[in-house]
Order: structure tokens, then C-alpha cells, then sequence
């Protein structure tokens, strides 16, 4: 009797645990298809609520302030006053920071830093050019320390190299090799959990394509 | 399955309905409302209105989250019944753009600080200041022009009376030597800082031994890769070198400046017997240590040099010789921890040395300086609305000077040593926002006169709008006479000056506009009766003074779509009875109307870069010899118009910097003052030569290029 009564109440737990996990698994799935649907700053405002929402639920995630972060990221780049680029921009960065709480070791994270320097680059690119470089380089050869088959480094290199002028030594040339390689370890990448970062894939095809065209 | 799901959402489901706003009722669509802990939340709609729907029970904490705001809380019981109806204000948070500052008297310049004005990028790029911060901070108003002594002129004070701090240390010669008549320029670059502080009056009670103005600058703390570059121009060349090893930073920069091949190629009306020439080294070293505790280390040396033949003060037709060495080195180092969760400690060090050597003709005078000083602070943040600010510092001071005659075949020599002790307190209140105020005193003694002087100081904040804000400070500031008059009397007390100001700021969205107004009384300035007197008893503290005006500023951001201008305007009235003036009168160094203009364009396209200044300041007082009732003169209007540009570029494969710098492009005729002979030809009139800028037009074409990679 007593082992039946163990066994019951531990399956009810492991279910428990399972419903918990289904919930996180089908609200973050749910959040993502939103994610790619968002058009406007209020649209993306909404997702980035909803992943803050998961994050303070699920305190040992750090997938939900990841994509926060990568929701007000993306605010910061679409929004055009200044004021709110910052604001948004800074945020992720906090974000970030929460997620690096939980996961202080992963790669995507410091991806996601660059990406957010880049992102308050634009607020005022002569006055903040130089240092939020430094940052973002730094940020990105810790991820490739943390995780060098991670595709969306070499993504965003590619690109920062990609949208500089040829005489600065950008353009399509020279980020091709960069860009080839971001292809490769996309093509590489194990993705076994449907929730992990995917982001860039498509870009780097359309891009690549789009250079073959050129030439 | 759905008609139990219907049945379910029936009894239990509870809505939770509001309406969120700012504390002045505007709606803050996109706000995050949700029960902690949950999974239950929604967004707030673009009127600030939401609806929650949950099927817990129980009790919940409801939170609301929105960007630069402060998070509100509150404890709902959801039993099922009555649904809730929530009017919900949230605050701004402390650190929100509103925030109320202190800006009486202040120019704040820094990246990301609150109620910058300028940034150290701005500084650096402003076309008429050549790369000099004091150049830089002269298109601020409050600030008067005086194209022959390039130091900062501020508020009707003379030159001494404007204090230039490196993170919170004196710095003694701020400038380079001065040779006559010629523009001295600042000895640091604007580059080793990230925040600037320029108070042109009331600042805090930590400053003293200044009678008008604080320059604070405050070293780089960023966190920087492993870099090495070079820059190479028409009047020089430098190398600036940066490494990073585990958490500590040091830097290093060298110049060599030299004006010979940029005088040979477009002549110049000195006969210069050896062209200036200078040379820079300054190393910095910064560390974070265990926990929160920053150590910074500053130090530089300078050496300049250069000797030219220039019109005898008694004969214009023969020249004297004079020679002029310069070895000048600032050594600081400073350290900041936190104590405990309230209290933050800055303690600092910091040595000064000027050795300057002048010869006329066979003659020599010889000055030098050592200045040592230790200072301590506290910082306490004691309750939510209160800061506290105390501590103390030690000065001393020594200054000889040396005076060699060729033809008695004799020397002089004058000895100054100078202690001073101070401690300064200083409380603010900050209330809800709208409200900050600032009470401190300063309690100062200086050894040789023997005194002890208490100086009190208060700022107030007021919030008059989202946007806008009014803004007091005054109190009483003293300082202690120039060293070349203290080394003839060393009893001589410290002058004192009192300002008041009251300023009006209005901020938007990248536009601000602000203007002050402001009183300043001076008394127990140094008088003397003659400029060469050596007797202890010629001088004394009975000249005062008073100085009033109007000063304005515009900046814009927003207009111009990667433009940025300023716009300064200062209206000045200062007379003064100091030194040998024999009554009230306009000092030579005040311009009643100062104008700058500054634009900056950023081309993203070209990454490139241009901009202009443009400087007026009306006539300057001068006497003439030549008329004995004592008539004053003024000097032409001053006009500058300079123009820079920057354009990124790679160069063997490196990134490069190209920039070029004219100024007073547009030729004007400048005359500063006139020198007037100390003899009288044989028709009984003294002749005069005007003072003119060394080089009518300056250009300065460079490169600077990143050795290594930064992608």
C-alpha cells in the first residue's frame, strides 16, 4: 500500500512536471510564431511582454530573456527616434544580463550583445562608433570562445562586413568567405530543441543568393 | 468536453480590467501586466487600457512593468466573484530623463550622464578649438574670447580664476607656457576624458581655491581591446598604444610637435630664432579591483620650447631675444571603492611640477613649481532622498622664482611654501523629483596669511514642466592671490567672490534650451602700485569688483538629420579695481557681447564628417598713452570662421582617419590689443604695434591609422 500511494504520488509529480513543461514548451512555441509575425513596434512590444512574462514564471530559463532580448534588439534597430532606440537597446542589454544569470556560459547570449551594440551604434555611429565596436567584437570572440560552431557569429560579422563600404574594406567580397562560413555551420546545426535560436538561416540564404546574382 | 470547458470558464474565470497612465494621466500603451508567478498577463492597448483574464484562485501579486518607469505592485485576492477594475499610475523611475539636476552654473558633458550638454566627442570635434578642450569649452557661453592668452576667460574672472580638476585633483598649469602674446593651449587631450564638467559659477562645496570657475574632467573607465595607432600631420606626429590584461588597462601616448616645416612652407611675419616645438608622453593605468574598487593612475610629462626675437617694449626698432624652455609633469593617482551598501570612498593623490625658463637677451627669470596635494571623499547615499558628501584635503605649494641680471652680474631669488587645509560637507534632497536641493560648506585655511575662511554654498532644483526646470545656486568662494605677487607678499589674504545665478532649461527630445542669469561681487582682489614692485608693503587686498550678465544656449540635435548645432550668446558687465587700476573699470579681458556658433554634419553614406565654428566677440578696453585723461579705447570686433573635416578610410589595408582643420578661413583681420611703446619718440607720441594671432590662418591636414584590425 505504501508503494502504490509512493508511486502514485510520484507519477503526479512527474506529470505535474510534465504539464509544467508542456505549458513552457507550447506558450514559448506559441510566443515564437507571434515573434515572426510582429510588423510594427507595438506588435513586437506584446511578444517581448509575453517572453517577460514566461522569464519571471520560469526562473531557470534563459531562453525567455533571451528572446526578449532579441524582441527589444530588434526594436532597438526599427525604431527611429533616438530616445527609443536607447531605450529599447539598453533594456535588451538588461536582459541579457538576467539571462546570463541563469546560463553565464552561453554562447547565444554574447551573440545577442553584439547584436544589441550594434543596434545603439546607429543612435550616433561617430560618437559611439569606436567604443560599442570594441564591445560587440569582444562580446563576439566570446561566443566563438564559448561555442565556435555557433552560425549566427559568423553571421553577424559577415554582415557588419557586408554593409561596409568596399573602400573600407566591406562589400560583398569580403564578407563572402565570412558569410560561407556562417552557411556551413548553419547547415551543421543540431537542432533538437525546437525553441533554440535559429534565427539569420534564411537572411544568410537570401544573401548569398543575392551575391551570386550580382556577379 | 466543451460544454464542461464553457460550465469551467463559467465559474471560475475572473477578469481583471484597468486603465494605466504617467503621473500627468497620459495612457502608456504597451505596458506588461501580469500575476507574478504566472503565466497569466496581457498588454496594456494603445489607449492604456487592459484586460486580464485568469482562472487562478487564491492570492496574487499583480505587477506592472513598463520601460523607464518604476514597477508597480499590488496584492489582489481572486476569489471568483467581483470583477476588479484597476486605475493604475506609474512613476517615472529616479534615473528617468526627467530626473531633476542641478544646472545653475553647469555644463555637463559625457556620454550617457544626465544633463549632458556636450560629449567628450563633441569636444574634439569642434572645428574653431583645433582639438583643444579649453578652445572646446570658449563656444560655451559665460565664457569671454581673448584670442592673445587662449586660456578660459569666465564670468568678468580673470584667467587664474578658472580651476582646472582631473578627477577631482588641482591640476597647476592646466596650459601650456605662455610666451608673449601668443595663445597657450591645453595640456591634455580631450580624448583622455569621458566626462566634463565645466561650472561657471556656484559649484559644489569640494571645489575651492577658485574664485569663477571649475573645470572638472574625469578620466576614460571603458574597457578597451589591444590597440595600436599612429597619426602623422603637417605640424607633428604621435602614437597612441592601448592594452588590456586581465581587467587592467594601460595606455600610452606619445607627440612630438614641430611649427618649422609648416612655417617654412607658408612663412610667417615672427622671426623666430629656434621655431616651438613640443613634446608629449602621458601613461595612464586603470584596474578594477576585487569587488567594486577602480584604481586610476595619470601621468604625463611635457617639454616645450622655442625662441624668437620680438619688438623691445622700449624701442620698437631693435628686438629682444627671448628664449623660452618648458618641463612640466602631473602625476595623480586615485581610487574609488565602495565601503558598504550606503558609502562609496575616493581618496586620491596628486604631484605637480613646472619648471619655466625665460631669457631676454642676457637675461634670465626662472620659475618653478611644485605642488602636492591628498584628498579625501565620502559619498553616502543615507536614505532614498538624502546624499551626503564630506571630506577633506592638503595642499602644499611651492613656488620660486629665480631672476638672473647679466649686467649687475647678480640674481634674486624669492621663496613661496604654501600650505592649505580644508573640509567641505555637503547634503542633497532630492523630493519626488521636482525638487533638489544642494547645502554644503567649505571651511578652508591657508598657512601664510594665517586665516581661516567658511564658505557656504546652495543649489536648488525646481521641476516647471516635463520638459523644463529652474534652477539657483550661489554661494562664496575664495582663493588665494596668484604666486607671482604671493612670492613679494606672502601675507596677502584670499580673495573672495560671491556669486548668485538663476537658470531656466528646457529639454526635448535632443533639442535644450537654456539661460542664466547671474551676479557676481568680488572683494579683497590684490592691489599693487607698481607691476615690478618687490616690497612687501606696496601690496595689498583692497580692490572688488563685481561682474552681472545674461547668458543663453540652444542645441539642437533633431533638426538636421545627422546634424547637430549650438548655438552661445553671453552678455557680460564687469568692472573691477584690482592689480594697478586705479579706480572701477573694465578689465582688458572682458568683451561685452561673446557669440559662437557650431555645426557638425555626419555624411553615413561617406562616413565622413564636417563642421564649423564661428566666434565673435565685441571690442576689448585698451588705454592710449597718448591721451592723459585716461579715455578708454576698444579693440575691433573679434571674428573667427573654421571649418573641419573627417572622412574614415583604409589605407594598406588599415583603417584610417583623414582630417583637416582650417581655421579663420575667411581671412579676418584680427587685432587683439595694442602695445604701446614705454618711450615717447621726439614728437612726444608713443607708437603702438597691434597684437595680432601668431599665424592669421591655421591648417592642420593628418592622418591618424588603427595598426591593428578593429573587425
Amino acid at each position: 500500500m505504501k508503494t502504490l500511494i509512493v508511486t502514485i504520488f510520484s507519477l503526479a509529480a512527474v506529470m505535474q512536471c510534465m504539464a509544467g513543461n508542456d505549458l513552457y514548451v507550447s506558450k514559448m512555441k506559441e510566443t515564437l510564431q507571434a515573434m515572426d509575425k510582429c510588423q510594427t513596434l507595438e506588435d513586437f512590444q506584446k511578444v517581448a511582454n509575453t517572453f517577460e512574462i514566461i522569464a519571471q514564471a520560469e526562473k531557470d530559463k534563459w531562453l525567455p530573456y533571451y528572446y526578449s532580448a532579441l524582441t527589444y534588439g530588434i526594436m532597438s534597430m526599427q525604431a527611429t527616434d533616438p530616445a527609443l532606440k536607447d531605450k529599447y537597446g539598453f533594456n535588451a542589454q538588461d536582459e541579457i544580463k538576467r539571462g546570463l544569470e541563469i546560463k553565464p556560459d552561453e554562447s547565444e547570449l554574447y551573440v545577442l550583445q553584439a547584436f544589441t551594440c550594434y543596434a545603439l551604434i546607429q543612435v550616433n555611429p561617430m560618437e559611439r562608433g569606436m567604443e560599442y565596436m570594441t564591445l560587440a567584437n569582444q562580446a563576439l570572440a566570446k561566443a566563438e570562445e564559448l561555442n565556435n560552431d555557433n552560425p549566427r557569429i559568423y553571421y553577424l560579422r559577415g554582415q557588419a562586413i557586408y554593409n561596409m563600404p568596399v573602400e573600407y574594406g566591406g562589400g560583398s567580397q569580403a564578407a563572402l568567405p565570412i558569410l560561407k562560413q556562417a552557411k556551413e555551420k548553419y547547415d551543421k546545426a543540431n537542432t533538437s530543441d525546437e525553441l533554440f535560436p535559429r534565427w539569420g538561416k534564411e537572411d544568410i540564404d537570401s544573401l548569398l543568393e543575392q551575391i551570386a546574382k550580382t556577379q | 468536453m466543451l460544454l464542461f470547458s464553457v460550465s469551467f470558464n463559467l465559474s471560475a474565470q475572473q477578469v481583471i480590467s484597468g486603465h494605466i497612465s504617467d503621473e500627468k494621466g497620459a495612457a502608456l500603451p504597451g505596458a506588461n501586466i501580469f500575476l507574478q508567478g504566472t503565466y497569466d498577463g496581457t498588454t496594456c492597448d494603445t489607449t492604456g487600457f487592459f484586460r486580464l483574464e485568469t482562472f487562478l484562485t487564491g492570492k496574487y501579486t499583480l505587477l506592472v512593468r513598463y520601460i523607464g518607469y518604476q514597477q508597480y505592485l499590488k496584492v489582489i485576492e481572486l476569489d471568483g466573484s467581483t470583477p476588479e477594475y484597476l486605475s493604475i499610475i506609474l512613476q517615472e523611475e529616479q534615473t528617468g530623463i526627467s530626473e531633476v539636476v542641478i544646472t545653475a552654473g553647469t555644463f555637463e558633458a559625457g556620454d550617457r550622464k544626465k544633463g549632458a550638454v556636450l560629449s567628450s566627442y563633441d569636444i574634439s570635434t569642434t572645428a574653431g578649438a583645433m582639438g583643444d578642450l579649453a578652445g572646446a569649452m570658449n563656444t560655451l557661453p559665460g565664457t569671454m574670447h581673448v584670442g592673445e592668452e587662449g586660456a578660459l576667460f569666465v564670468r568678468g574672472g580673470d584667467k587664474y580664476e578658472t580651476r582646472t580638476l582631473i578627477d577631482g585633483m588641482i591640476v597647476e598649469q592646466p596650459y601650456t607656457a605662455k610666451n608673449t602674446d601668443f595663445p597657450v593651449r591645453s595640456r591634455f587631450s580631450p580624448l583622455l576624458f569621458n566626462g566634463t564638467f565645466f561650472s561657471t559659477g556656484g559649484y559644489s562645496a569640494e571645489y575651492g581655491q577658485a574664485l569663477s570657475s571649475v573645470l572638472l574632467l574625469t578620466t576614460n573607465t571603458a574597457e578597451t581591446e589591444d590597440m595600436a595607432s599612429i597619426g602623422i600631420h603637417n605640424v607633428g606626429a604621435g602614437i597612441n598604444l592601448a592594452g588590456n590584461r586581465k581587467g587592467t588597462v594601460l595606455t600610452s601616448s606619445s607627440g612630438y610637435s614641430n611649427l618649422w616645416p609648416y612655417y617654412t612652407l607658408f612663412g610667417t611675419d615672427i622671426r623666430w630664432d629656434r621655431m616651438p616645438s613640443s613634446f608629449d608622453q602621458t601613461f595612464t593605468l586603470r584596474r578594477r579591483t576585487d569587488g567594486n574598487g577602480m584604481l586610476k593612475v595619470l601621468a604625463t610629462y611635457n617639454y616645450s620650447s622655442n625662441s624668437l626675437y620680438y619688438p623691445s617694449a622700449n624701442d620698437f626698432l631693435v628686438s629682444d631675444h627671448i628664449r623660452l624652455n618648458n618641463h612640466n609633469a602631473f602625476i595623480k593617482a586615485t581610487y574609488i571603492d565602495q565601503l558598504n551598501e550606503q558609502w562609496s570612498v575616493k581618496a586620491g593623490w596628486a604631484v605637480n611640477m613646472d619648471d619655466e625658463k625665460t631669457g631676454i637677451n642676457r637675461d634670465n627669470l626662472q620659475k618653478s613649481l611644485e605642488g602636492t596635494q591628498a584628498k579625501v571623499t565620502f559619498c553616502g547615499d543615507v536614505l532614498p532622498y538624502l546624499k551626503l558628501r564630506s571630506g577633506g584635503e592638503y595642499m602644499l605649494h611651492s613656488f620660486r622664482q629665480d631672476y638672473r641680471i647679466s649686467l649687475i652680474g647678480s640674481h634674486f631669488t624669492w621663496n613661496l611654501s604654501e600650505p592649505i587645509a580644508a573640509a567641505f560637507t555637503e547634503a542633497e534632497i532630492t523630493a519626488k523629483e521636482k525638487l533638489a536641493l544642494r547645502l554644503g560648506a567649505r571651511l578652508e585655511h591657508a598657512g601664510n596669511p594665517g586665516e581661516t575662511v567658511l564658505s557656504p554654498r546652495l543649489s536648488l532644483a525646481v521641476k516647471t514642466g516635463k520638459y523644463s526646470q529652474l534652477s539657483l545656486a550661489g554661494g562664496t568662494f575664495c582663493q588665494l592671490p596668484e604666486d607671482e605677487y604671493l612670492i613679494f607678499a606672502p601675507a596677502l589674504k584670499m580673495e573672495w567672490a560671491q556669486h548668485l545665478m538663476l537658470n531656466y532649461q528646457y529639454d526635448r527630445s535632443g533639442r535644450i534650451f537654456r539661460t542664466e542669469g547671474y551676479f557676481k561681487n568680488y572683494s579683497r582682489l590684490v592691489t599693487f602700485d607698481s607691476l615690478y614692485s618687490y616690497m612687501p608693503g606696496d601690496y595689498a587686498n583692497e580692490g572688488k569688483g563685481y561682474a552681472k550678465g545674461i547668458d543663453l544656449f540652444y542645441r539642437d540635435k533633431t533638426t538636421f538629420r545627422n546634424g547637430d548645432f549650438w548655438i552661445s550668446y553671453s552678455w557680460i558687465d564687469s568692472k573691477r579695481k584690482y592689480h594697478e587700476y586705479e579706480n572701477l573699470q573694465v578689465p582688458g579681458y572682458v568683451s561685452t557681447h561673446n557669440l559662437s556658433v557650431v555645426y557638425k554634419q555626419y555624411f553615413e553614406a561617406m562616413k565622413s564628417f564636417a563642421g564649423f565654428s564661428y566666434s565673435f566677440a565685441s571690442g576689448r578696453p585698451y588705454k592710449d598713452p597718448n591721451y592723459t585723461n585716461g579715455q578708454t579705447f576698444l579693440t575691433p570686433c573679434y571674428n573667427d570662421l573654421s571649418l573641419n573635416f573627417l572622412r574614415i578610410t583604409r589605407i594598406a589595408g588599415k583603417f584610417a582617419a583623414v582630417h583637416c582643420v582650417i581655421n579663420n578661413i575667411a581671412g579676418f583681420n584680427n587685432i587683439f590689443g595694442y602695445r604701446f611703446n614705454t618711450r615717447a619718440d621726439e614728437n612726444g607720441h608713443f607708437t603702438s604695434l597691434p597684437i595680432k594671432p601668431p599665424n592669421k590662418r591655421f591648417i592642420v591636414v593628418g592622418i591618424v591609422i588603427l595598426l591593428n584590425d578593429p573587425v
